[in-house]
C-alpha cells in the first residue's frame, strides 16, 4: 500500500500548497539562524544593502542630477547630496560585507556541523530494515546527507527574495511617481509566470525520463574505470556489448532532447522573455512618446526611465522564480521532515531493563523482509548459553545470516520472539543488550581511522595500546601491521590521505576479528570470518578464538565445516528451516543432509587418513 | 619539491591546463566548441550594443531629433533584442543540449577506450587510481565546463571591450579611468586569486574527511557496526576535529583575503562616486556632455564593475579546473608499457616461468620463481595469504610484466605473442568476479550475443551446474542481471554469480584455464558439484587452481607451495605428504577436525 502512495506522488509531479512552502521555508530559515544569528542577520544585511546602493547609485543619484541640471540647480549644491546617498550606504555596506565574509564562512560551517550531526544521530537511530529497503534508504537516509546543503539554499532564496523585493518595491515607487502606466509594462512579463509552471512540469517530466538513462550512461561508465570489472574488461571482450549499450542510452538521452526540446524553447521564450523582447520596448516608446508629444515628462525622467525599466521588470520575474525555487526546496523539506518525525521501530520502552548475560532464546521465530512476501526464516527455535558453542551450517542463502540479525536485534521477528533468561529481548535496553555481543561479520568494511580504532571500534583510551596490540596478535594480524609505516596508528584506506594504507582482504579480516578478541563481551559472533585466510591462519585463529571464548557464548557461521565439529550445537539450515540440529556425532549419527555436507567436504581429506597412517605420525 | 614550485605560479599553470583541456575538446568535436565560442562573442557583444541603443535613443532626444528617427531606432533595437533572444534560446534549449551529448559521448568513447587500455598494475597504484577514476568521473562534466568557461570568459571580455568603447565615444577620460580601475581590480584579483588556489588544495583534504564522515552515516556499509559498537563516537570526534581545523582554515583566508575584499570594494564606490561627479559636473557646469553620454556613463561602470567581477570568477574557476585537469592529463598521458609482439599463439603446448622475479613498488612478490607445466596438465599453486599466487597467474595472463626472469610459452617468451591471441587462449574465474549488467547469455560469452552461439551459452551454464537456476529465469538466457539498467534485472546471489564466471571459461574452450579460488563464496554442497563440473569439462585442458582449501588439489598433477614470494616445495600430493613439509602441515592442520 504504502509503496503504491509514494510512486503515485512522484508521478504527479508533487507540488506542494502555498501554505506549506512557506512553512518549510521558515523551518530552513529557523534551521540556520539558530545556529549562527549574527551571521545569518548580517547576510540578509548586506543583500539589503546591496539592493539599496544599486538603486542609489545607479539609478536615484541619476536621476537627481538630471532633474537638477534640468531645473538649472547648481553644481555646488548637488554633488554634495550625491556623495552623501551614495557614500552611506557603500561605507555600510563596506563594513559589513567585511564582517559577513568573516562570520558567515565560521557560520555555515557550524549551521551545517548542526544540521550534520542531527541527521547522523537520526541514522544511527533508524532500524536497520530503513537501510535495507531501497525506497525508504533513497528518500531518506541517502538525501539526508545533502540536508544542509539545501537548507542553506533556501535560505539564501530567501534572502535573494527580499533582495528583489526592496528593488521591486524602489524601482517600482520610482516609476510609479512618474506615471503610473509603467506598472503596466513591469507587470506584463508576469504573465509569462503561467508558461513559466508549464515549463517547470515539463522540465520534470524531461528529467524523470533523463534520468534512467544518465544512470545507465553512468553504470557503464563504472564498468570502464572500476577495479572490480578491470581483469575481465582486459581478458574478454565485454568491452563491445558495454560500449554497445552505452550507445543505446547516449541515443536514448539524445532522443529525449529532441522530443522536449522545441517546447522547452518556446515556454523559455513566452516565460522569461517577454520583458526585453516585448515589454520593455514598449515601455521606452512609450517614455518617448510622453516626452515629445504630451510634454508630460521630462526628459530626465525619460532617461531614467530607459535605464531602469528593465530593472523594474526583471525584479518582478525574480520575485515570482524565487517562489518557485522554494517551491521546488520544500520537495525536500518534506521529506525532510518526514525522515526526521519517522519513529524509529526501535527504541527502549520506559520499563526497559539493562541486560545480563544468560541464556538466549529463539522461539518459533518467523521473518520476512519488508515488502516481501516470503519468509526467509520459518519457526526458528535455538538456545545459546554463555560457555556454550554453536554453529550454523547450510546453503548459501539458506537463512544464517538472518538469524543472526534478528540474535543482535537488528531486525525484530515477525512472528514467535527472542528472550534473555525469559525476558523478551524488547523488554530490554538496545544498547546493552548489543552491548553484550562482539561480531564479525561476512561483508565487514574497514574504516578510515587508524587500525587501533578500527579494532577497538570505539574511542581510544589510555592503555588501550597493549590491548590493541594483543588482540591483533591473536587475530594474525600483528606482524603486517607493525610492518606499516605507523604501527598501529596508521590510517587505514586512502579517504583521507595518500598516505592511508589499503589492506588485503584477508588482512582486512584480520583486523576485523581482532575486534572480537579486544571487546570483552560475554557473546561473540562469527559470520563466515575466515573466507579470505589461508589454512594455517585460519586455524591459528580459531584456536586462539576458542581460547579466548572459553567461557564465552559463541555462535559461528562457516562453510568449511571442520570448525563445526567442536560445537556444542549445530544447527543445519535449509530455506529458512532448521532441518537437523544436534552434536557433530549426532548429526552424522543421524546421516542426513548434514552428514552428506561434511562428507563430500570431508572425502578428500578422509582418503588420506587411510592411505596417510605412516604419514601422518 | 616541484609541488611548491608549481603552486608559485599557478596562473600559467592554470592556463596550461586549461587550454589542454580545451585540445581534448576540440579534437572532439569542433563545431559544438566554436559554436559555443560564438555564443560566448555574441553575450559579450550584446552588452555593448544595448548600451549603444540606449545612448542613442537618449541623445536623439536631447538633441531633438525627428520622432520619427527616434521610434525608428527603438524598433530596431525592439528587433535586435528579439534577433538575440531567439537565437539564445534557441542555442541553450536546442542546439546545446542536443549537441552536448553528442561531444559528451565522443569524449567518453575516447576515454573508455583509454581506461581499457591501461596496465591492470595502474589500479594497484592507489595515487594513480583515485586520480584516474575521478578522470573518468568528470570528463565530461569538466571537459564540458572548461568550454563554458572559455565561452563566458569570452562573453566577458567582448562584454568589457564594447562597453569601453561605447564608453570612449562618450567620454575619454572616464575610460582611461575606468580602464585603469579595470587594471588595478584585475592585479587585485590575481593576487587573491593566488590565495584562493593554495587555501583550495589545503581544503580538500580537509573536506575529503567531512564528507567521508557524512557519507559514513548515511552509508548502508556501516550501517551494522554503527549500531553495534561505538565506533559512532570515534567518527564524530574526527568529525569536530576536521569542522574545528575547517573553521580555521577559513578565518586564516579570511583574513589574508579580507583586506584585499575591502580595497576592491572601496575603489569601486569610489569609481561609483567619481563618475558620478564628473559626468555631473560636464553636465551641468561645462555642458560638455548630453543626458545620453552622462546616462550611459554611469550605466556602463555599473556594468563594467559586474563584468570585472564576472572575469575574476572565471579566473578563479580555472584554477579549480586545472587542478582537475592535472589528474586528466596523468591519465591520459599514461602509456600502456604491456604491449603485444608480433606472433599469434594458435596453440597452447607449454608454460614455462624461469627464474622469474616481480617486485612491486620495490618490494619483491616474486623472487626466481620456476616452473612448468605441458598441455593437459593440472597444477594448483597453495600457500599462505599474500605468498604471491594470485600475482603469479597475472603475470601468466600478462596483466604484469616479469621484473627479472622470463615467462615460455611453448617455449616463446610470452612478450613476444599478440595480447589478442594470448588472452584468448586463457580463461580464468577470480575470487572476485563481477557480473556485468547485462543479459546472462552476454556475460557468459564476454562478447555481443548472436543466435548461432545459443548452443555454447546453454552447455556451458549447463556445466556450470547453472542450469537449475537457469530454468526458474523467465527470460532464459537473455535475462538481464543486475538492476543497474532494469528495475525488473535479476540480482543472483554470490555463489550464483561465480557460477556464471565459471560458465564463461566453459564456454570459451580455453585451453589454458586459471582458477582463483573459484568455490571461497560456495557452499560445501555447491563446491563438490562445481569440482565435479570443471573435472568432467576441463579434460585434456591445462588448470592453474589457487586455493584455501587443500582436498581440492589432492588429485592435481604437481602443487607448488608458495612461501613469501618463494616456491618451497613442488610435487604430487602424496610426494609432499610424504615428505613432511609446510604443505604436509598446512594439508594436516585442515584435515585433521574431518577425521574425528
Amino acid at each position: 500500500m504504502k509503496k503504491e502512495k509514494t510512486v503515485k506522488k512522484k508521478d504527479k509531479g508533487r507540488r506542494v500548497p502555498f501554505g506549506l512552502v512557506l512553512k518549510d521555508t521558515w523551518l530552513a530559515l529557523r534551521l540556520c539562524f539558530k545556529h549562527a544569528p549574527f551571521a545569518c542577520i548580517m547576510m540578509l544585511l548586506s543583500y539589503i544593502l546591496d539592493s539599496l546602493i544599486g538603486f542609489m547609485s545607479g539609478t536615484y543619484a541619476l536621476k537627481y542630477i538630471i532633474d537638477s541640471y534640468e531645473n538649472g540647480i547648481s553644481f555646488d549644491a548637488v554633488w554634495k547630496t550625491v556623495v552623501f546617498l551614495v557614500v552611506v550606504p557603500a561605507a555600510t555596506s563596506l563594513v559589513v560585507d567585511f564582517i559577513v565574509n568573516l562570520t558567515w564562512s565560521i557560520g555555515s560551517n557550524k549551521i551545517s556541523m548542526a544540521i550534520h550531526k542531527s541527521v547522523f544521530e537520526k541514522n544511527t537511530r533508524v532500524e536497520l530494515a530503513c537501510f535495507e529497503n531501497p525506497e525508504f534508504y533513497d528518500k531518506y537516509v541517502k538525501a539526508s546527507a545533502e540536508t544542509p546543503d539545501n537548507m542553506f539554499n533556501i535560505t539564501f532564496t530567501v534572502f535573494f527574495f527580499f533582495y528583489t523585493v526592496l528593488n521591486t518595491c524602489l524601482y517600482g515607487s520610482l516609476l510609479f511617481t512618474m506615471d503610473p502606466v509603467f506598472i503596466i509594462f513591469a507587470i506584463i512579463p508576469l504573465f509569462g509566470s503561467f508558461f513559466k509552471k508549464r515549463s517547470n512540469e515539463l522540465w520534470h517530466k524531461h528529467s524523470t525520463e533523463d534520468r534512467v538513462l544518465h544512470r545507465r550512461c553512468q553504470y557503464t561508465q563504472r564498468v570502464f574505470y572500476s577495479n572490480e570489472y578491470a581483469k575481465e574488461m582486459r581478458l574478454t571482450n565485454s568491452k563491445s556489448f558495454m560500449l554497445k549499450k552505452y550507445e543505446e542510452a547516449s541515443d536514448g538521452r539524445k532522443d529525449v532532447v529532441k522530443r522536449y526540446g522545441k517546447r522547452e524553447m518556446l515556454l523559455d521564450i513566452l516565460g522569461n522573455k517577454i520583458s526585453s523582447i516585448l515589454a520593455n520596448p514598449l515601455a521606452i516608446a512609450y517614455a518617448i512618446f510622453r516626452t515629445l508629444v504630451s510634454k508630460a515628462m521630462g526628459l530626465g525622467d525619460c532617461a531614467v526611465v530607459i535605464n531602469s525599466v528593465s530593472q523594474l521588470s526583471s525584479s518582478f520575474i525574480q520575485v515570482t522564480n524565487q517562489y518557485f525555487r522554494l517551491h521546488e526546496k520544500s520537495l525536500f523539506v518534506e521529506d525532510y521532515k518526514e525522515f526526521v518525525n519517522y519513529e524509529p521501530k526501535m527504541s527502549d520502552g520506559e520499563n526497559a531493563s539493562n541486560a545480563a548475560p544468560g541464556i538466549i532464546k529463539m522461539e518459533n521465530v518467523s521473518f520476512k523482509y519488508f515488502g516481501s512476501g516470503q519468509n526467509v526464516l520459518k519457526n526458528i527455535s535455538l538456545e545459546l548459553k554463555v560457555g556454550e558453542k554453536i554453529a550454523l551450517v547450510g546453503h548459501n542463502g539458506a537463512g544464517k545470516s538472518t538469524l543472526i540479525k534478528l540474535l543482535l536485534r537488528l531486525y525484530d521477528p515477525t512472528e514467535g520472539k527472542i528472550t534473555l533468561d525469559g525476558e523478551d529481548i524488547r523488554d530490554v535496553k538496545i544498547k546493552s543488550y548489543r552491548d553484550m555481543f562482539s561480531v564479525v561479520f561476512q561483508d565487514f568494511k574497514l574504516i578510515a581511522l587508524p587500525v587501533s580504532e578500527n579494532v577497538l571500534m570505539r574511542p581510544k583510551k589510555e592503555g588501550d595500546e597493549k590491548r590493541v596490540e594483543e588482540a591483533l596478535k591473536l587475530s594474525g594480524a600483528y606482524g603486517r601491521i607493525m610492518e606499516l609505516k605507523d604501527g598501529v596508528d596508521t590510517v587505514l584506506t586512502k579517504e583521507f590521505s595518500e598516505d592511508g594504507a589499503v589492506l588485503s582482504v584477508g588482512e582486512g579480516q584480520k583486523i576485523a576479528i581482532a575486534h572480537a578478541f579486544i571487546k570483552d563481551s560475554p557473546y561473540i559472533i562469527l559470520d563466515e570470518p575466515t573466507s579470505a585466510l589461508d589454512p594455517v591462519a585460519e586455524s591459528e585463529m580459531y584456536t586462539n578464538m576458542m581460547r579466548v571464548g572459553e567461557n564465552k557464548g559463541m555462535v559461528f557461521i562457516s562453510h568449511r565445516l571442520s570448525s563445526a565439529v567442536s560445537a556444542d550445537r549445530i544447527y543445519m539450515l535449509e530455506n529458512g528451516e532448521i532441518i537437523e540440529s544436534g552434536t557433530h556425532k549426532e548429526l552424522m549419527e543421524l546421516n542426513g543432509k548434514y552428514a552428506d555436507m561434511f562428507k563430500k567436504q570431508a572425502q578428500n581429506y578422509v582418503d588420506i587418513e587411510r592411505e596417510g597412517g605412516e604419514v601422518s605420525a | 619539491m616541484s609541488d611548491k614550485k608549481k603552486d608559485k605560479v599557478p596562473f600559467k599553470r592554470a592556463l596550461k591546463n586549461n587550454i589542454y583541456m580545451l585540445k581534448i575538446a576540440y579534437n572532439s568535436d569542433k563545431r559544438m566548441v566554436i559554436m559555443r565560442l560564438v555564443m560566448g562573442f555574441f553575450t559579450g557583444l550584446n552588452h555593448g550594443v544595448s548600451i549603444f541603443f540606449i545612448n542613442e535613443i537618449l541623445n536623439a532626444l536631447d538633441r531633438g531629433d525627428s520622432l520619427g528617427y527616434i521610434f525608428t531606432v527603438v524598433g530596431l533595437m525592439g528587433l535586435y533584442t528579439l534577433a538575440y533572444e531567439l537565437y539564445f534560446a534557441w542555442y541553450y534549449k536546442l542546439y546545446f543540449p542536443y549537441h552536448k551529448l553528442n561531444f559528451i559521448r565522443l569524449i567518453h568513447k575516447s576515454f573508455f577506450v583509454k581506461a581499457s587500455d591501461i596496465d591492470l598494475s595502474c589500479y594497484d597504484t592507489p595515487e594513480f587510481y583515485n586520480d584516474f577514476i575521478y578522470s573518468m568521473q568528470n570528463c565530461d562534466k569538466s571537459i564540458t565546463k572548461t568550454v563554458d568557461q572559455l565561452g563566458d570568459l569570452i562573453r566577458a571580455l567582448v562584454a568589457s571591450i564594447s562597453v569601453v568603447a561605447v564608453i570612449l565615444t562618450v567620454d575619454p577620460i572616464i575610460a582611461a579611468v575606468i580602464f585603469g580601475f579595470a587594471v588595478v581590480d584585475m592585479i587585485i584579483r590575481l593576487f587573491q586569486n593566488g590565495i584562493y588556489y593554495r587555501y583550495n588544495i589545503k581544503m580538500n583534504e580537509l573536506w575529503r574527511k567531512s564528507w567521508y564522515i557524512e557519507r559514513f552515516f548515511s552509508l548502508a556499509d556501516y550501517a551494522k557496526e554503527i549500531r553495534l559498537t561505538d565506533v559512532k563516537e570515534n567518527l564524530l570526534i574526527e568529525y569536530d576535529k576536521t569542522m574545528l581545523e575547517q573553521r580555521r582554515a577559513e578565518v586564516r583566508l579570511e583574513i589574508k583575503t579580507g583586506g584585499l575584499n575591502f580595497l576592491a570594494a572601496f575603489l569601486g564606490y569610489g569609481l561609483t562616486v567619481f563618475i558620478l561627479l564628473f559626468m555631473g559636473y560636464k553636465l551641468m557646469v561645462t555642458g560638455t556632455v548630453l543626458i545620453g553620454g552622462f546616462t550611459v556613463a554611469i550605466t556602463a561602470s555599473w556594468k563594467l564593475k559586474h563584468l570585472m567581477y564576472d572575469i575574476q570568477s572565471k579566473f578563479v574557476e580555472m584554477n579549480k579546473d586545472s587542478l582537475y585537469a592535472d589528474k586528466v592529463r596523468k591519465f591520459l598521458e599514461t602509456e600502456p608499457q604491456i604491449k603485444g609482439g608480433e606472433i599469434v599463439l594458435t596453440e597452447f603446448e607449454s608454460l614455462e616461468f624461469k627464474n622469474v622475479s616481480f617486485a612491486y613498488k620495490e618490494e619483491n612478490v616474486l623472487e626466481n620463481v620456476s616452473f612448468k607445466v605441458d598441455k593437459g596438465e593440472r597444477i594448483a599453486f597453495v600457500g599462505y595469504n599474500g605468498a604471491g599466487k594470485t600475482t603469479t597467474t597475472k603475470l601468466i595472463m600478462r596483466l604484469y610484466d616479469v621484473t627479472e626472469g622470463e615467462i615460455l610459452i611453448n617455449g616463446i617468451n610470452i612478450k613476444e605473442y599478440t595480447l589478442e591471441s594470448l588472452r584468448e587462449k586463457m580463461g580464468a574465474v577470480f575470487q572476485d568476479y563481477k557480473v556485468f549488467a547485462a543479459t546472462v547469455a552476454e556475460n557468459v560469452l564476454g562478447e555481443l550475443y548472436t543466435n548461432e552461439k545459443e548452443k555454447t551459452v546453454l552447455s556451458a551454464l549447463d556445466d556450470a551446474t547453472f542450469g537449475d537456476k537457469l530454468t526458474g529465469l523467465e527470460n532464459g538466457i537473455h535475462t538481464e542481471l543486475t538492476r543497474e539498467f532494469y528495475d525488473n534485472g535479476t540480482n543472483l546471489s554470490g555463489g550464483e554469480n561465480q557460477k556464471i564466471a565459471i560458465a564463461r571459461v566453459f564456454a570459451h574452450n580455453n585451453e589454458l584455464i586459471i582458477m582463483d579460488e573459484p568455490s571461497s563464496a560456495l557452499d560445501p554442497i555447491a563446491e563438490y558439484n562445481l569440482n565435479v563440473g570443471i573435472d568432467k569439462n576441463a579434460k585434456g585442458k591445462t588448470v592453474v587452481f589457487i586455493t584455501h582449501r587443500l582436498s581440492t588439489t589432492r588429485h592435481v598433477n604437481r602443487i607448488y607451495m608458495f612461501e613469501k614470494g618463494k616456491i618451497i616445495e613442488s610435487g604430487s600430493h602424496e610426494e609432499l605428504i610424504r615428505r613432511g613439509g609446510k604443505y604436509c602441515q598446512m594439508f594436516e592442520l585442515q584435515a585433521q577436525k574431518y577425521r574425528a
